[in-house]
């Protein structure tokens, strides 16, 4: 069991950590959200609960000291007609001259709606007076009721009884009441002698019952009413009780304190409050089932349930949203790192969502902008490099053809070849100011090809006129611009390795004209050609740098087919074609540009 | 955010809402019940005698949301009129019937074709639940109530109004199997005309008095305590029933004894076995009333006092 928890718990971790953002944060405010709605609600829960019973039980409290009130008032009415009856008939009359009759009716007349019978007997029990019935049954014994007994042990208190039927005076209609009996013993004056007698007056248990009757406990509370005993004075189901159909936890809770109690009866749990009733000992008693405090507390909680669920239910919504509102743009944003990262280089920065992630989206943004910038500056800047360095190395003048030349004309002059001299040294001299141009990289195709030209005239008085070159070009092609030094170097090439063996049969032909959009400076030789690996190797920028050829001017075919490229772009460049014993064709492809025109956009 | 979860949101937010309302408003307030409409008819012309039943069936009717209808018949004991009844209450809507049986045999078909759940009172008809007391039970502990002032060869009459049959039938056989026990000449006294030929016969039988007679139900006890009230040559009176007019005449012991069952009881049951047949519960069977002899000097005990005088409400 433990394993497979653990081993759950360890899935659970790496699929948490695996999971998306908007999953991570949906999921957390939900937990959060569901664990805070039901501690919440739980402890709001309980506390209504508390709070409800106590509420329910404080109801039934007042409920009952109000009836209390009402009840004490009544008994007290009934006390007060006693009292009347005692202190102010009575007592005023001796029954051996007065009657004591009006009075009694007068009394009986006023409080008829709660009086059934007021009645006075004599210690032996016969009757003295009574209103509104008068004559005591033949076998009526009132010296052996409850209430005379009673009334008799008891001087001066009075006395009330449980509920009975009257039965001490004849009705013509045979109807026989139920009675509570306030009775007390009084002194009696018979011909100025005192002697005792009880005075009885009989409640109308209808009093009771209406005061008793129309409480509200709840749809399944009631309230009944006892005596000291247990003895059931008032019952909304009495009569049930009496058929012995149903049953009363009377007698327990004759002994219960005032207060609120809990019993169990008939197999149901009962909140029971006491209260007892002044003076008579009497104890009303309101009763609560358990279960309808249950039914309150159910319809509660699933009120609360249902709230709760509400509000979980709304959290996960917004928590949704939220979660939705903030890896939505962070989830386009990484989708667009992704995609720079593959290497895409029109890619929008998606930018979206809160402020941070916007800020976020910007400065990824703005990064970009200034990587590319800094890339194109670099990619400019290695450019740049690299020209200014084929440059350089253009610019270079071979020492050896320096020396060799120079020492051709030393010769010469020491060989009073002085018009020869001066043939080189004009040409030296040309072939200089030409490759300075002050600086320029770009010339026209008219001063390149003279440069070629005396480079031509020197090297065939040094090689003894071995071969012959021609050079030829359209008029519209020598106004055009070309960059410095690029025919020379294959001129060059085509003189060490075609001419070298040629014997004043070599010819090499330099050829500019225009195609098109195209200029071409197509360099020929005799030569004995090359295989065309060899072709192929020429200008394979991964056998290693362009370095000056063996016995040329240093300057190699590859570097002027970078620096044409570097200058024109991937089109143009070099293109070779040769065949070998046939020779050797060295086209220079360039764009056909005027100086002052677009050449001005190449050299910057 | 998405236009369909806006849409899911709402739908679930007034959903909730209702909810919330219908809770708010009338947390599980309890289904108002039906009401159960149940006629009781009687075997007697005269409603009085049901008096403390009748209350019986009152409270019941409230505790049981029923519809009491209470009818009477214009003739005591008349069959025909308790089948009519039968026939009329039934079509009439009601859910169940109560049933006074004037004659349990002659009524079987009539209960059985009744179409609707019927229990009786007083004496079983056919297979219908009964509320009743034990009546022979009753007849013959009343009678033995009585053996204390008879000696052997002493006249008993029984007396009647309603023929020797069903509820009274069993008083009866109690009657005489205790009376037996004392070697008393039993005679049966049955006046079917009512109160009206009561007078008549029972004058007739004054003039060779029985030692004692025994009225089998309440009709005739009033009756004959009607006739024999301040004659000095009636013979002594006891009988079943409990009416305020008998309760008075045992104070005044024109009565020795009665035997009085509890009504009340008798009426609540009798309506709780209505409810249940007309619900279809199954009803188990149904313990018999439970009934008091009191004499006058035992009846304010407070036990008495509860069964003989019922609370008006």
């Amino acid at each position: 069991m433990s394993n497979f928890l653990d081993s759950m718990m360890r899935r659970l971790s790496v699929w948490y950590r695996r999971s998306s953002i908007q999953v991570v944060i949906s999921l957390s405010f939900t937990i959060v959200a569901v664990i805070g709605m039901i501690l919440l609600g739980s402890a709001l829960l309980l506390r209504f609960s508390s709070s409800t019973d106590a509420l329910l039980a404080e109801d039934s409290r007042r409920i009952l000291d109000q009836v209390n009130l009402n009840l004490d008032s009544y008994l007290r009415s009934m006390m007060r007609v006693s009292d009347t009856m005692y202190y102010r008939v009575i007592k005023n009359a001796d029954l051996a001259e007065d009657s004591i009759g009006a009075g009694m009716n007068l009394l009986y007349e006023t409080n008829r709606d709660t009086v059934v019978s007021i009645a006075v007997f004599s210690q032996n029990g016969g009757l003295v007076s009574a209103t509104p019935l008068s004559n005591l049954k033949r076998q009526a014994r009132p010296e052996q009721q409850e209430w005379f007994t009673a009334a008799a042990e008891k001087i001066e208190n009075l006395h009330f009884s449980t509920p009975h039927v009257q039965n001490l005076f004849e009705d013509p209609d045979y109807l026989y009441r139920w009675v509570v009996s306030l009775s007390r013993q009084v002194e009696l004056t018979r011909a100025g002698a005192i002697e005792s007698g009880v005075l009885l007056v009989d409640m109308n248990f209808g009093g009771i019952e209406q005061i008793c009757k129309n409480v509200d406990l709840g749809e399944s509370g009631y309230l009944y009413l006892i005596d000291g005993d247990g003895e059931i004075i008032y019952h909304p189901r009495q009569q049930l009780i009496y058929a012995s159909l149903l049953r009363e936890n009377n007698r327990a809770a004759a002994g219960y304190e005032d207060g609120i109690h809990r019993e169990k009866f008939g197999g149901e749990t009962r909140q029971v409050t006491v209260k007892t009733v002044g003076y008579t000992g009497w104890k009303l008693v309101g009763v609560v089932p358990a279960e309808s405090l249950a039914s309150n507390h159910i319809q509660l909680r699933l009120f609360g349930i249902f709230v709760v669920l509400f509000f979980i239910f709304f959290l996960v919504f917004v928590n949704l949203g939220v979660s939705e509102r903030i890896a939505v743009p962070i989830k386009a944003l990484e989708q667009s790192v992704k995609e720079l990262e593959a290497g895409s280089e029109t890619v929008d920065i998606a930018i979206g969502g809160p402020y941070e992630v916007q800020h976020l989206g910007n400065s990824i943004r703005s990064m970009v902008s200034t990587m590319r910038q800094l890339m194109d500056d670099i990619i400019r800047q290695e450019e740049s490099k690299r020209k200014s360095e084929l440059d350089v190395l253009q610019s270079q003048i071979n020492p050896h053809f320096l020396y060799n030349t120079l020492d051709s004309i030393v010769w010469m002059i020491e060989n009073n070849r002085y018009d020869d001299a001066i043939v080189m040294v004009t040409s030296l001299a040309r072939l200089f100011r030409i490759s300075l141009s002050r600086g320029r990289t770009l010339i026209t195709v008219g001063e390149e090809l003279e440069h070629a030209r005396h480079y031509m005239t020197i090297q065939k008085m040094r090689f003894k006129n071995k071969f012959t070159s021609e050079i030829r070009a359209d008029g519209e092609a020598l106004g055009c611009e070309t960059v410095k030094l690029v025919v020379q170097p294959i001129v060059e090439n085509a003189i060490y390795h075609g001419m070298e063996y040629a014997d004043g049969d070599g010819e090499i032909l330099v050829w500019a004209h225009i195609e098109g959009e195209d200029l071409y400076i197509d360099v020929t030789d005799n030569g004995p050609g090359m295989r065309q690996e060899q072709v192929d190797r020429l200008l394979r920028e991964d056998d290693g740098p362009a370095a000056p050829s063996r016995g040329g001017s240093g300057i190699g075919l590859r570097n002027v087919h970078q620096r044409i490229q570097l200058t024109y772009g991937e089109p143009y460049g070099l293109e070779i074609e040769s065949e070998p014993d046939e020779g050797t064709t060295i086209r220079i492809h360039l764009p056909v540009r005027r100086p002052g025109g677009d050449g001005e956009e190449a050299r910057k | 955010m998405k236009k369909r979860y806006l849409l899911l949101f709402a739908v679930f937010l007034l959903a909730f809402g209702a909810l919330f309302t219908l809770l708010s408003a009338a947390p599980l307030q309890q289904r108002p019940r039906d009401y159960f409409e149940i006629s009781v008819v009687t075997r007697e012309s005269d409603s009085s005698i049901w008096a403390s039943i009748r209350q019986g069936m009152e409270q019941a009717a409230n505790d049981f949301d029923v519809e009491l209808r209470l009818v009477t018949l214009t003739e005591t004991n008349s069959v025909s009129e308790q089948r009519m009844l039968l026939s009329r209450e039934a079509k009439g809507g009601a859910d169940a019937l109560i049933l006074a049986p004037a004659d349990p045999n002659a009524l079987e078909d009539a209960v059985a074709e009744a179409g609707i759940p019927v229990v009786t009172m007083q004496a079983p008809v056919g297979n219908a639940p009964c509320i009743s007391v034990d009546n022979e039970a009753m007849g013959r502990e009343l009678a033995r109530s009585m053996l204390p002032r008879l000696r052997t060869g002493d006249r008993v009459v029984l007396l009647s109004i309603f023929p020797g049959e069903g509820a009274v039938a069993g008083r009866a056989a109690g009657a005489k199997q205790a009376l037996a026990q004392q070697g008393v000449a039993v005679e049966e006294l049955w006046l079917p005309g009512g109160r009206g030929a009561m007078g008549e016969a029972l004058s007739g039988l004054l003039s060779d008095p029985p030692e004692l007679v025994i009225a089998l139900e309440p009709a005739a006890l009033e009756g004959a305590v009607r006739v024999f009230q301040g004659l000095e040559s009636a013979p002594a009176l006891c009988g079943i029933g409990s009416t305020s007019l008998i309760v008075s005449c045992l104070e005044k012991k024109l009565i020795e004894a009665i035997a009085a069952q509890n009504d009340f009881a008798a009426g609540y049951l009798a309506i709780d076995a209505a409810v249940a047949a007309a619900e279809g519960r199954p009803l188990s069977p149904a313990e018999p009333i439970g009934f008091s002899i009191v004499r006058q000097d035992t009846m304010y005990l407070p036990e008495n006092q509860k069964l003989l005088f019922p609370f008006v409400r």
